[in-house]
């Protein structure tokens, strides 16, 4: 029987996961690797608010329910045997449910 | 990064900020720019989904095991927990951000407009991760790797033919976590013999109890206090009939170990187990009995000081009160599925309608934590009352 070990690192850290609706994508149009995703603001209350190119996201700090555990293939695993180390939990996420709302930039001026 | 860059960015943010019509006075410091790594992928790394008492046993440094053969749906396993494991999908984007300010203690108000800018790294992405829930563990495979290798006695140990298992070699073969193994092992009245996990040939703890039971006849002895080293001398004092670790375990499965002042090791027969192997015995090798004869008969073999209860049937035979005469028929709870839902369909399929006394030893078994009998009639059986007698019966048409 396959068994696979999934191991705590001895110093467990704790990841934040950023969820977004729906799709990000890449206005570069040469995927995520190196790029910028937005900045990240928080307001008076604690929510966090994103700028993330044309756009604006208000969204939450939530504490997650069923946290999660982050896992990675062990590389220096011995051959035969098939083990993940688990790197971090997940236990908070900032979560942006809103439409996001598109910054106006250019006002037309009336004629 | 230098200086001047931060200082680039700062400005920059700041200019984002009055595009977006935000007052930087509302917000709070400091300010955390998020950047894909240059080798951020959605690959390298998998989302676990945990069960709060898992958390608990990672968090403590405690180990997991994704378990199955290559056909078998993977399981995840504590030291005593079995978990079904599922890939879940979301359509929205889950960044993975290792170190990210998010609580509002660590966080100040702006002062003097002035930014604090800090670079947060994201080093993937994600749109799935694995669901976990706990699940009764895989015990029916358990059970038949045990029945192909019943033990009969010493004598017929070299003829053999089937495989025995330690407990090692079974936790290779069987999709549960260890303590579950274990737990269920001493369930089914398992006997570590030399290392492998053995069942007993019921015909053979016939004959052991047989032996066991006359002596404390012959000896007057009271069933709820069986010296155990004089019980083994006097049973094999003319040839070994029962071994010592033989009867130290049909002791211990039909009884258990009382406190004693003196220096002698007894045991206490259980009524309700020993009854039910009297049951057991007088049921297996007929298909129906005849209910008042069964209670006869079962009540005069009782070893005397134990008194064989209706109640002693329950989860382990059927009374039909519906035929006439009435009849009672053998009907353990192993052979059942152990799929909640299909167990309910075997249930059903022999028999219309349960109280609730009647049903509960076959659904607890399989209940996991936080899964009560009450809650799994509500979801899979219908109830109704006949004379002030609820009753629980199928909620769907059966199928075979």
């Amino acid at each position: 029987m396959v068994q696979i070990v999934l191991q705590p690192t001895n110093s467990l850290k704790e990841w934040t996961l950023v969820e977004y609706q729906g799709e990000l994508n890449s206005r570069l149009g040469n995927g995520f690797c190196g790029n910028k995703i937005g900045d990240l603001h928080f307001n008076s209350k604690g929510d966090p608010i994103m700028i993330i190119g044309h756009h604006i996201l208000y969204g939450k700090v939530k504490k997650l329910e069923k946290p999660f555990a982050v896992l990675v293939k062990n590389k220096d695993a011995e051959m035969d045997q098939r083990e993940y180390l688990i790197k971090a939990v997940i236990t908070n996420k900032l979560i942006f449910s809103l439409r996001p709302k598109p910054i106006i930039i250019h006002v037309p001026k009336k004629v | 990064m230098c200086d001047t860059d931060i200082l680039s960015d700062i400005k920059d943010v700041r200019a984002r900020l009055e595009l977006a019509k935000l007052d930087i006075r509302d917000l709070k410091q400091p300010t955390q720019v998020l950047t894909f790594d240059e080798d951020a992928n959605d690959q390298d790394v998998t989302l676990l989904e945990l069960d709060k008492s898992v958390l608990q046993v990672i968090q403590n440094g405690g180990s997991l095991v994704i378990r199955g053969n290559e056909d078998d749906t993977a399981v995840l396993c504590t030291d005593d927990s079995t978990f079904s494991l599922k890939r879940a999908v979301t359509s929205n984007s889950l960044i993975l951000v290792p170190d990210c300010t998010t609580n509002k203690d660590d966080l100040h108000d702006t002062i003097d407009d002035e930014i604090s800018l800090l670079y947060r790294s994201a080093v993937g992405w994600k749109s799935d991760y694995l669901e976990m829930q706990r699940i009764h563990p895989q015990t029916s495979r358990l059970l038949s790797l045990l029945q192909q290798s019943y033990y009969k006695g010493p004598q017929f140990e070299e003829e053999q033919a089937g495989k025995c298992f330690t407990l090692s070699e079974l936790m290779n073969e069987i999709q549960a976590s260890e303590v579950e193994v274990m737990t269920f092992l001493c369930k089914i009245n398992s006997c570590c013999i030399e290392g492998k996990w053995r069942l007993l040939d019921f015909g053979y703890i016939v004959e052991c109890m047989g032996e066991l039971l006359q002596l404390i006849e012959c000896e007057s002895w009271s069933c709820g206090r069986v010296p155990f080293v004089e019980a083994v001398e006097k049973i094999n004092d003319s040839g070994e009939l029962v071994p010592s670790f033989i009867l130290k375990h049909l002791l211990g499965s039909y009884g258990f170990q009382v406190d004693s002042d003196e220096d002698v090791v007894c045991y206490q027969l259980d009524e309700t187990k020993i009854c039910r192997f009297f049951a057991e015995m007088l049921l297996r090798d007929v298909s129906k009995f005849n209910l008042k004869e069964f209670l006869e008969v079962w009540k005069s073999s009782v070893p005397s000081g134990m008194v064989a209860d209706e109640k002693y049937l329950l989860g382990l035979a059927l009374i039909d009160k519906t035929s006439n005469p009435h009849t009672v028929k053998l009907f353990k709870v192993d052979q059942l599925p152990i799929d909640m839902q299909q167990r309910f369909n075997s249930l059903f399929t022999v028999k219309e309608k349960w109280t609730y006394e009647q049903i509960e030893p076959y659904i607890e078994d399989i209940c996991v934590k936080g899964q009560t009998v009450s809650a799994m009639l509500t979801k899979h059986a219908r109830s109704s009352t006949m004379d002030g007698v609820k009753y629980f019966s199928t909620r769907k048409p059966i199928t075979t």
